[in-house]
């Protein structure tokens, strides 16, 4: 009896690890496509991908993060205000499904208030005052949930920055927080190859700006 | 078992076992056959699937075997999913994707409605708008005078639609009816509405043709809908040349809670800018609200709302009669308003909409034109539930009740009449969406007034089609009664509600940045109250004479809007054309075009922002012509209302400047009412041999007003 049981614990782990095997090297390999991915088609095409990889693995927040990431940069090269709204919209309703696998995750709460101040592009004139100071709840929010996470402190840094200074934005106010990101960012570690670590060099980026 | 072992071990060390593999290619088109390129393909649990190119053509290869679903979607698209069975070779499977219904390819109901809102894409004003519009000064009505089917009357408050008198637009907050949105009556001079535009995320104006929900208003209903929870706790202080005010709201995870306070005294204003009036104690308002909201589940919402409002004033008007010009009549004011409501909104089973609201209002008014003394008490509870139930994809049905209790007294002197009406309405109403381009909406209403034994059953109908991508065109009808004002329903003569029938057609093109429409309409009165004589003074007893008048409105309304054209710029026209007349005088069979009614009008509104100065400039241009008055030397039937005054200009502007003080986020602005100093006649007074007149116009010549709103709300940069 023993053996059978030791037989049954050998097939099942082999067939978990066979499963989440393949979950790394499909998510391995996309993340790999995402890096490179340049074009709107290119973003959408990826997007595609984490979507397919999402809806066949309901347990992982993963797929559908990195799905609401490249719907957002696949908007960039949409201009039909009409059809950026239903990009981010889909986006955000993507987020909320990863937020219900992994709840109070300081990283997908970081990508809502990115997608929220995306939002505002559309139509700043009558966005602007209720989407950003949603947006920058949200960015508090992912804050207080890790505070060690640099890209919460980086989308603030980068609203600030490109925020007129009369709206109490401006280079200078962008500049400690994008200093606080670029040092949290030297100190993160992912915890696992397939963790978001996007935005490090973008900081630095518009750090350089702030101080010229 | 060895055998078998090894088996399993092949299996834990060869993971990959290929059996066969299955080619799967086709295309993803539209329902116009044109290419879905993004789309997604995929094999339902499993990571296998495809992209559709710009030709949205896809191909993938599985090595899944047996019967699976295969998904196509897309953003803005209807998934479709196909059942296959795989075996290996190649396959050949097409989708056809059908676009799920959106605001871009979905007709909506339009005639006579002009919405706004923070949340749909496409408005044609939003919130923002009202406050940024020149001659508006920050005051809801005066931004939607600019809209056409309005008339500019500036001797009075209301919104006088199509033909209308102010009493035939009612102004609703969340389903609850305001019986005092204007701040009260002074003879002569215009009063503004009493909320901030701040307080609501929509507003729907209609200027005819609305629906079953909303009753007792011939002509237009302007239904708010207030804010939900803030974003966050935040301050506000407002600092103007009339006064100043300031607020906060504590925002908790699913409460909220508001007070705001202002205090308006023109004292030193009027002391500033000359007055063509002879004020004795210039306005002044205290005003104060509470604003509660509680978030009971994902999709319920309960908000309660408290304003109260207190005002006074006294000014002296010319005796007509005296020639030598040296005696002077009195009036003075004061008046206490309370208004309250709490409503309770929720979803259920995704398909059941409930609303219900409660209010309680009470407005009072003490009047001293010399030498009599009047008060006035006007109270009203109501209380409305209605349930909405969704249908499909689009289509839904809604049913509603309502009922009015509003006790009322007013005191001449020493006499006094007390009385009650009790008002009930019930409706039902459909809209059913026969195809995403074609909507039908049908609805029933019936009331009934206590004080005028009297019922009555009105029905209402639109059709909407669209055309192309962006036009539509809409019909609406339907049957609208009002009881008659408060005033005369106690008269035991009257039983008739005054009724008008519209008549509406609507066409509209929408693109994200341009906006036309041109929407002709028919309306036609009956039962209108009949009076003796015109009414001069709002605070006078009026007796009615009977109630068959009768009367039309026809014309025909354009707007055109652009946000497109030039850059940082965004302005719209409106011009409406009124042919209006009614009899609503006992003595005169005729109808006769009303003292309220301008023929043409015309509205320009003009915004321009500024990036690099940090500033907004805006110019509102409003153009009316001449309105009837009554001249006692021609009131024989064929020359009466004959007159008209000369036509109205006026051109004000608006400069905003965003700034920060102490950090906190600042807008100044500046506003000029009449900057080019238009002399404007909006009617005459004689005296009562009709030898002498005087011209009644604006209250000042030009009007300047200041203001700096400091936003006080969490530091940004801590």
């Amino acid at each position: 009896m023993k053996k059978y049981l030791l037989l049954l614990m050998c097939i099942t782990t082999s067939v978990f690890a066979q499963e989440s095997k393949k979950f790394v090297s499909a998510m391995e390999k996309n993340l790999a496509t995402l890096k490179d991915a340049k074009t709107g088609e290119d973003y959408t095409n990826i997007a595609n991908a984490f979507e397919r990889i999402a809806k066949a693995e309901p347990k992982e927040w993963l797929p559908s993060y990195y799905q609401a990431f490249a719907l957002i940069l696949s908007a960039n090269d949409v201009s039909d205000g009409m059809k950026k709204d239903a990009i981010y919209d889909k986006a955000m309703a993507v987020a909320k499904a990863a937020e219900g696998i992994s709840p109070d995750n300081s990283e997908i709460v970081t990508l809502q208030s990115w997608i929220t101040s995306m939002k505002i592009t559309v139509d700043p004139m009558n966005r602007g005052q209720k989407l950003g100071m949603e947006a920058a709840m949200l960015t508090a929010h992912a804050i207080e949930l890790d505070p060690e996470n640099p890209r919460p402190y980086f989308l603030k840094g980068s609203g600030l920055f490109y925020t007129p200074e009369q709206f109490g934005g401006g280079k200078d106010k962008a500049l400690p927080v994008l200093e606080t990101a670029v040092e949290k960012f030297n100190n993160f570690k992912p915890k696992s190859k397939l963790m978001p670590e996007w935005g490090k060099d973008r900081a630095m980026m518009l750090l350089d700006e702030c101080k010229k | 078992m060895r055998f078998y072992l090894s088996i399993f071990f092949l299996q834990f060390f060869f993971p990959v076992v290929v059996f066969s593999q299955t080619t799967i290619s086709g295309r993803i088109t539209d329902a116009k056959n044109q290419p879905v390129a993004g789309a997604n393909v995929s094999i339902r649990d499993s990571y296998d699937g495809a992209s559709a190119d710009a030709n949205g053509s896809f191909k993938f290869t599985t090595s899944d075997e047996g019967d699976v679903v295969v998904v196509a979607s897309m953003v803005g698209f209807t998934s479709v999913e196909k059942k296959l069975r795989l075996s290996g070779g190649e396959i050949t499977l097409n989708f056809t994707l059908k676009e799920s219904s959106n605001e871009l390819n979905t007709v909506t109901i339009t005639a006579g409605a002009f919405e706004a809102s923070d949340e749909k894409k496409m408005v044609i004003l939003s919130p923002l708008d009202i406050v940024t519009t020149a001659s508006a000064v920050g005051d809801i009505y005066g931004a939607l005078q600019t809209l056409p089917g309005t008339q500019p009357t500036q001797e009075q408050e209301g919104l006088f639609v199509r033909g209308g008198d102010a009493s035939e637009a009612k102004t609703l907050i969340d389903g609850m009816l305001v019986s005092n949105p204007y701040f009260s009556s002074v003879p002569d001079v215009p009063q503004r509405g009493r909320f901030s535009p701040f307080l609501f995320k929509g507003t729907n104006f209609s200027t005819g043709g609305y629906s079953a929900q909303y009753g007792q208003a011939m002509s237009s209903v302007l239904v708010l809908e207030s804010e939900d929870l803030p974003p966050r706790s935040m301050g506000n202080i407002s600092l103007m040349t009339v006064g100043g005010g300031g607020g906060y709201t504590k925002r908790w995870a699913n409460t909220s809670l508001g007070a705001n306070a202002t205090y308006i005294n023109l004292t030193p204003y009027f002391s500033m800018v000359k007055q063509n009036r002879d004020w004795d104690a210039p306005p002044q308002t205290f005003s104060s609200s509470l604003v509660f909201r509680h978030k009971t589940s994902e999709t319920g919402m309960l908000k309660a709302f408290l304003n109260y409002q207190y005002s006074d004033l006294s000014l002296n008007y010319p005796d007509i009669e005296d020639a030598t010009n040296n005696s002077k009549m009195h009036f003075g004011m004061n008046n206490y308003n309370i208004f309250s409501m709490l409503s309770y909104k929720d979803v259920f089973d995704k398909k059941w909409t409930l609303n219900l609201a409660g209010s309680y209002s009470k407005d009072l008014s003490r009047v001293r034109p010399y030498p009599q003394s009047l008060v006035f008490s006007n109270q009203l509870w109501q209380a409305r539930g209605t349930i909405a139930h969704s249908l499909g994809e689009l289509s839904v049905i809604r049913a509603g009740a309502e009922v009015q209790y509003n006790p009322f007294s007013n005191l001449y002197n020493n006499d006094r009449i007390d009385s009650t009406e009790l008002f009930s309405a019930v409706f039902i109403e459909g809209d059913a969406y026969i195809t995403h381009k074609l909507v039908a909406r049908g609805g029933l209403r019936v009331e009934n007034s206590y004080l005028l034994r009297a019922s009555n059953i009105a029905p209402r109908l639109s059709v909407a089609y669209k055309l192309g991508k962006f036009d539509q065109i809409n019909f609406a009808y339907g049957d609208f009664y009002q009881t008659p004002d408060r005033n005369y329903l106690i008269q035991t003569n009257l039983d008739h509600f005054e009724k008008a029938t519209h008549y509406i057609l609507n066409y509209q093109y929408v693109d994200e940045k341009r906006t036309f429409r041109i929407e002709p309409y028919y309306k036609i009165y009956h039962n209108l109250v009949r009076v003796i004589t015109p009414m001069r003074n709002p605070y006078e007893p009026m007796t009615a004479e009977d109630s068959k008048g009768k009367g039309y409105a026809r014309g025909v309304d354009v707007f055109w809007r652009d946000k497109k054209t030039f850059k940082y710029t965004d302005y719209w026209i409106s011009y409406s054309f009124i042919d209006a007349k009614r009899n609503s005088l006992y003595n005169y069979p005729e109808e006769l075009q009303q003292t309220f009614t301008s023929n043409h009008i015309v509205n320009v509104v003009w915004k321009r922002w500024f990036p690099k100065l940090r500033s907004s400039f805006g110019f509102t241009y409003a153009y009316a012509s001449g309105r009837p008055y009554f001249n006692p030397n021609k009131m024989d039937e064929s020359n009466i209302l004959s007159d008209r005054t000369r036509d109205y200009h006026n051109l004000s502007i608006n400069l905003n400047y965003l700034t920060t003080i102490h950090k906190y986020f600042t807008i100044i602005s500046l506003t000029v009412g009449n900057v080019a100093g238009f002399d404007n006649v909006y009617s005459y007074t004689y005296n009562s041999d009709g030898s002498r007149r005087n011209a009644i116009g604006p209250t000042s010549k030009r009007s300047v007003f200041l203001g700096v709103f400091i936003n006080i709300g969490h530091d940004d940069t801590e």
